[in-house]
């Protein structure tokens, strides 16, 4: 008996070891495994790039490849002044969404607390951010998007702080509906109102359900009264509209919501659009920026800028690859978007320039693009102090090699800033104006 | 117990493999492979697509693929995907698509401009995109979801030039 006991254990050890020895040789065979995706993150960077992979080691001491949830990992870092001036960040990396506070604009930063961890189905797409806004009782709201499902479905999540960020409440959905739902960005009238708008794909999973051709997604909406923690009504401002490409959104002189987007014209055209609120809950109607006439079906991931002037003057950049104009372009309205300025190139095709900011400090207007030609990438800055009428020349303020964020501005009592995320440099907060 | 446990969960995890065994192996795409993809279409035609699981377009248009490479077992046809999402998602989609039989390759590098900028200097990122090669090198570019007859033109063409 006492020999078959120990046959049958040595014949399990057996197998196992040779299972194991099989489950090992298959899973380096298919080698696809999330541990060798995680390890391999970065490695082209240290092999293609030598001067990143010096700086990003000193950068992250023994890690090796960049793989974690700190800043150094980070693969989008959005950037939020508080009223006592602290700079907050929240970023996405490592898969989590985390943020912190520096109190020396950008030199240093507090331990970093984990707002949400998804792993690999966080939304870390080439145009998804998380979204933040800080009110004047210095009360934080962060919003992100998550893959919630295998099917690819997206949720967008909020969190708020109403403790000067020491401690941030239960993530949770700003959307009710079970359909797909991404790219939410956020924006907060001087009433404190937190206005919250994303690509949401209800429609367009109702009528998939219904058997009827649909594509794209809509432009969705919804109110809070408390920074993010219930939100009232989610509403559709835009029944069609690109799926892939994150939103840009401001306010108006009346304090009312004014959003430019990549639309879907026709069905078929992916040219943008302005839509400025008539009342909160009022959008009014979606109006072409420029006819680029981008007729497409795919996925840009290149969303478009905005911002809107002391005058009321709505300043916005943007990315086409129309068949009328192709490249990052800048216009201006002076009507509430019913007319816009001939399209103003920015860069140039050949050095990829793309991923537009702009921000406006009463007349003064800023305008940031990113250049990269196959080495390097470059910030430039064009400014006008006419209220976008007539523009200084391009000016390279910033370059990189290695991954790089796009380049964001950000405004505190008067001083200009740009926010870039570099893995080589770190994060970087350089003043360009006041 | 230990033991059975263990031999229970490897063979659990066999079996799931086992599940995905018909299909030819992925292979891991860094930056720098672009050169080895394009070696393996010397001297006859290939098409490359270009997708991610983030583009709604691309995993939509897949199943059409997958048709595609069922009516044209001959043509070498090798699909890229960008995105990092879980390998069993990249399997089963490949699987519903009928592409498992397909010469599959899955960045799993962050798929940055500077992979971007090895495989065409003036692409901007938008999916899908896929690349009509012949047997001379010459790429035709489709940006965007196909329209099938273009590309099924272009096969009969390379092989009325073969």
């Amino acid at each position: 008996m006492k020999l078959t006991v120990r046959l049958a254990r040595t014949l399990y050890l057996f197998t196992a070891f040779t299972m194991s020895i099989v489950l090992l040789l298959a899973v380096q065979d298919n080698g696809l495994a999330q541990a060798e995706r995680a390890d391999h993150v970065d490695s082209h960077r240290a092999h293609d790039h030598g001067q990143i992979s010096a700086s990003m080691t000193s950068m992250s001491g023994s890690k090796g490849s960049c793989q974690d949830q700190t800043l150094n990992c980070a693969r989008s870092a959005t950037p939020a002044f508080a009223p006592d001036g602290s700079l907050w960040l929240v970023w996405s990396g490592g898969g989590a969404i985390s943020a912190s506070k520096s109190t020396d604009l950008g030199k240093s930063f507090e331990s970093a607390v984990e707002i949400a961890r998804h792993d690999s189905f966080l939304d870390t797409g080439p145009d998804a951010r998380p979204s933040v806004v800080i009110d004047k009782d210095y009360r934080i709201a962060i919003a992100y998007a998550f893959f919630k499902d295998k099917q690819w479905n997206a949720q967008a999540n909020i969190t708020t702080s109403l403790d000067k960020g020491k401690s941030f409440g239960l993530v949770h959905s700003i959307v009710n509906d079970p359909a797909s739902q991404r790219f939410p960005s956020l924006a907060l009238t001087p009433e404190g109102k937190l206005f919250a708008i994303w690509i949401d794909k209800r429609l367009v999973a109702l009528a998939k359900k219904q058997g009827k051709p649909a594509e794209g997604g809509s432009i969705a909406y919804a109110w809070s009264n408390n920074m993010g923690e219930t939100f009232g009504t989610e509403q559709i401002a835009e029944p069609s509209s690109c799926e892939c490409c994150r939103i840009a959104v401001g306010l108006s002189k009346a304090s009312l919501p004014v959003v430019v987007y990549r639309a879907n014209f026709n069905g078929t055209t992916r040219d943008h659009a302005s839509q400025l609120f008539e009342a909160p809950d009022q959008p009014g109607q979606p109006r072409q920026i420029a006819n680029d006439n981008w007729v497409t079906n795919s996925c840009p991931h290149h969303g478009p800028a905005m911002t809107i002037s002391e005058p009321g003057t709505l300043h916005t950049a943007w990315f086409t690859q129309g068949s009328t104009r192709s490249g990052t372009f800048y216009a201006r309205s002076v009507d509430n978007g019913q007319h816009y300025s001939t399209p103003m190139p920015l860069g140039s095709t050949d050095k990829l320039s793309g991923r537009p900011y702009l921000l406006a400090v009463d007349r003064s207007i800023w305008l940031v693009w990113k250049n990269f030609d196959g080495k390097q990438a470059s910030i430039w800055l064009q400014r006008s102090t006419d209220d976008g009428q007539t523009w200084t020349d391009p000016k390279q303020i910033a370059e990189s090699v290695g991954y790089t964020d796009h380049p964001l501005l950000v405004s505190h009592k008067q001083h200009v800033y740009l926010s870039w995320l570099t893995a080589a440099k770190g994060y970087q907060l350089l003043e360009i104006g006041n | 117990m230990s033991m059975l446990r263990k031999l229970a969960s490897a063979f659990c995890l066999l079996l799931l493999l086992g599940g995905n065994t018909f299909a030819k192996p992925i292979t891991p795409y860094r930056s720098g492979d672009w050169a080895k993809l394009i070696q393996q279409t010397k001297g006859r035609p290939a098409i490359i697509h270009i997708w991610g699981f983030s583009c709604g377009p691309c995993v939509a248009e897949l199943p059409a693929w997958g048709s595609f490479a069922q009516a044209q077992p001959k043509l070498k046809l090798m699909l890229l995907e960008v995105d990092q999402v879980p390998e069993d998602m990249t399997v089963k989609t490949l699987i519903d698509a009928k592409l498992s039989e397909a010469d599959n390759h899955v960045s799993v590098d962050y798929f940055d401009e500077y992979m971007r900028y090895e495989i065409d200097p003036k692409w901007q990122g938008e999916l899908p995109i896929t690349l009509l090669i012949d047997a001379q090198g010459n790429t035709r570019k489709l940006r965007g979801s196909v329209d099938f007859k273009i590309v099924n033109d272009w096969v009969s063409k390379t092989k009325k030039d073969d």
